[in-house]
């Protein structure tokens, strides 16, 4: 039998690992580690959709932007405190990942990442072009906000509340990644005609993949917003998407947990500190994708996986 | 009247671009993310050839010389480097060599652009009746887009290796089992695409300025002009990236030009809607 609380203990003790270590860095490498965390939340999203669920969206981006542009938005129009705002944008991001899903119930592979990458484009017009709601090209400036118990919410305090629901947010993954649920995601991919034949309503699921990536990616969104002190829009390009599906796809793109917190600790922490190669950054940036790609074609979590199971089926 | 010119020339270069696309996804059934950064070589090999004066056929040898060797560079890793990955894994390969172009250019030229002058005919404008004048570098761009479609028909419809090309394609091991050299052709599909790409860049200069980000501006239009070909379609990826071109300039006047990527979506849409596996292709669900 296993303990009921077993996934939130767990969960609390990695996010408190993840406080401590923000706290143990000196204040460029903290803040390095904060948006590393925010990374990790994305990916886990990026990566159960894409690698769990099978389905290839590059909407990622929007949904971060609309956590940041959103939750910011509420707290300058209707100054309700930060513990509003969040939920109402994760919520909101959360209905549209479903509704995107939704409207891509038709489509597979790569027609479903055109019209994803399509709805980024638009939501990119959108912010460019909503004025003052949006704040245009240069986006809005994060109002300072606080919180309960916590008291003002600096620089610090979004570094460790980050850490902490990547700690939270990596464990509550692995649970349902392996809930009926999640395995019934798998099976969708594997084989999505078996899984209807063995009564899982694949549009149903598909539709909820789309909505809890979304919802990862918009409350990842929210933070990002704090860490940074604004939401432009230039965060929130396809570049960035395509950063998003690398981390993934490097990490591996299985149930492994392993798989999101290695990809963006190799393709974005790993280059930061090499941060003094200035200008070859981007040459970097490609040349350790491009090797990852070549070295450990299904990704670090896979290759540690077929390592492992060599080692175990050894007499 | 220039606008429906204008139209059908920045059409006439989605056109190229998905005919790219379309060959290379065809026979290795990987969605070429650097199409665009292909271009962009294309184009700067032009600018370069062109501003050390060198003559318009150098001029235009040299960014298609380029484009296949770039289509080849393609080969080797999608089909040496990485054979055993799975689909997506070589799909993030070509996004990874993109990445590598463009930081590659931007390390050589900068991000400003460099103004390049049109090909064979250099800035002239011609008259096309009732005081409209329109640059001839439009013509110079549908001409050319219709010569390449037909030699291209041609290669593909009647030479050995224009049917070998389609055999592997249709099926690599049936074609293995013929005697039809299969890694040959594909590395053909990679250079047709390269070189597509680059007269593609070497069109495009004259009308955007070159600068390392402009084939990923074209990536996505041609994308859709591709999806309207069904991906499988020749003949239906330049008829898309005509109307999609036309479609985009009218669009541009008639309600401003922030929303001309909402439009090139709401085409996207209302194709995949209509016929999702595209216009001109057979009525199989594509799931690749």
């Amino acid at each position: 039998m296993r303990f009921p609380f077993a996934p939130l203990v767990f969960g609390t003790v990695l996010g408190l690992l993840g406080i401590a270590v923000a706290y143990a860095l000196p204040s460029y490498p903290r803040f390095i580690f904060g948006e590393f965390a925010v990374l990790v939340i994305i990916t886990l999203g990026v990566n159960l959709l894409l690698g769990v669920a099978g389905l290839l969206s590059l909407a990622s981006p929007a949904f971060v932007g609309i956590g940041a542009n959103l939750s910011t938005a509420i707290m300058l129009r209707a100054h309700v405190p930060i513990l509003v705002s969040i939920p109402i944008a994760v919520a909101t991001g959360w209905c549209v990942g479903w509704l995107l899903g939704f409207l891509s119930l038709r489509l597979a592979g790569f027609y479903l990442a055109m019209v994803t990458f399509g709805f980024l484009d638009v939501f990119l017009v959108i912010l460019n072009e909503g004025g003052d709601l949006t704040g245009g090209g240069y986006g809005l400036i994060v109002p300072p906000s606080s919180l309960p118990l916590l008291g003002p919410v600096t620089l610090d305090v979004t570094i460790a509340i980050s850490a902490f629901t990547a700690g939270i947010a990596i464990v509550l993954v692995r649970e349902v990644q392996r809930s009926r649920i999640g395995r019934a995601w798998i099976a969708i991919k594997d084989a999505p005609v078996a899984a209807e034949m063995q009564g899982i309503d694949v549009a149903h699921l598909k539709t909820l993949a789309f909505a809890v990536s979304s919802a990862l990616a918009t409350l990842a969104g929210t933070y990002q917003a704090l860490l940074l002190g604004v939401t432009n829009p230039s965060a929130y390009s396809l570049n960035v998407s395509v950063a998003h599906l690398t981390y993934a796809v490097v990490g591996g793109m299985s149930a492994s947990i392993v798989g999101p917190i290695l990809g963006p600790l190799l393709l974005f922490v790993v280059p930061e500190v090499f941060r003094a190669i200035g200008q070859y950054r981007e040459v970097f940036y490609g040349a350790i994708l491009l090797l990852v790609l070549v070295i450990a074609p299904n990704g670090i979590a896979g290759t540690l996986e077929a390592l492992t199971q060599r080692t175990r089926s050894r007499p | 009247m220039s606008l429906l010119v204008g139209g059908i020339a920045i059409g006439a270069v989605y056109a190229l671009v998905a005919i790219g696309l379309t060959l290379i996804f065809r026979a290795t059934g990987v969605i070429n993310f650097a199409q665009g950064e292909m271009l962009m070589v294309g184009a700067y090999a032009y600018v370069l050839l062109h501003d050390r004066g060198e003559n318009a056929v150098f001029q235009i040898l040299g960014p298609i010389a380029a484009g296949a060797v770039v289509g080849l560079i393609f080969f080797f890793v999608t089909r040496i480097l990485l054979r055993r990955a799975a689909e997506i894994t070589i799909v993030i390969g070509t996004l990874a060599i993109s990445i590598l172009l463009q930081a590659a250019a931007r390390l050589e030229f900068t991000d400003n652009p460099i103004r390049a002058v049109p090909w064979l005919f250099g800035d002239r404008d011609v008259s096309i009746g009732a005081g409209t004048t329109v640059s001839i570098n439009a013509f110079t761009v549908v001409a050319a887009t219709l010569c390449v479609f037909a030699l291209l028909q041609w290669l593909l419809g009647s030479t050995t290796y224009g049917k070998a090309m389609r055999a592997v394609a249709e099926d690599a091991r049936r074609a293995a089992i013929t005697g039809i050299p299969v890694n040959p052709m594909l590395a053909l599909s990679w250079v047709a695409g390269g070189v597509l790409a680059a007269i593609a860049g070497v069109l495009l200069s004259p009308i955007t300025g070159v600068f390392p980000a402009m084939g990923a501006g074209v990536l996505f239009p041609a994308f859709i002009a591709a999806a309207i070909g069904g991906f499988e379609s020749v003949f239906g990826a330049l008829f898309g990236g005509l109307v999609l071109g036309v479609i985009q300039t009218y669009a541009v006047v008639g309600v401003g030009g922030a929303f001309r990527d909402g439009i090139t979506f709401a085409v996207l849409v209302a194709v995949l809607i209509w016929r999702p596996q595209g216009i001109f292709a057979s009525a199989t669900l594509r799931t690749h």
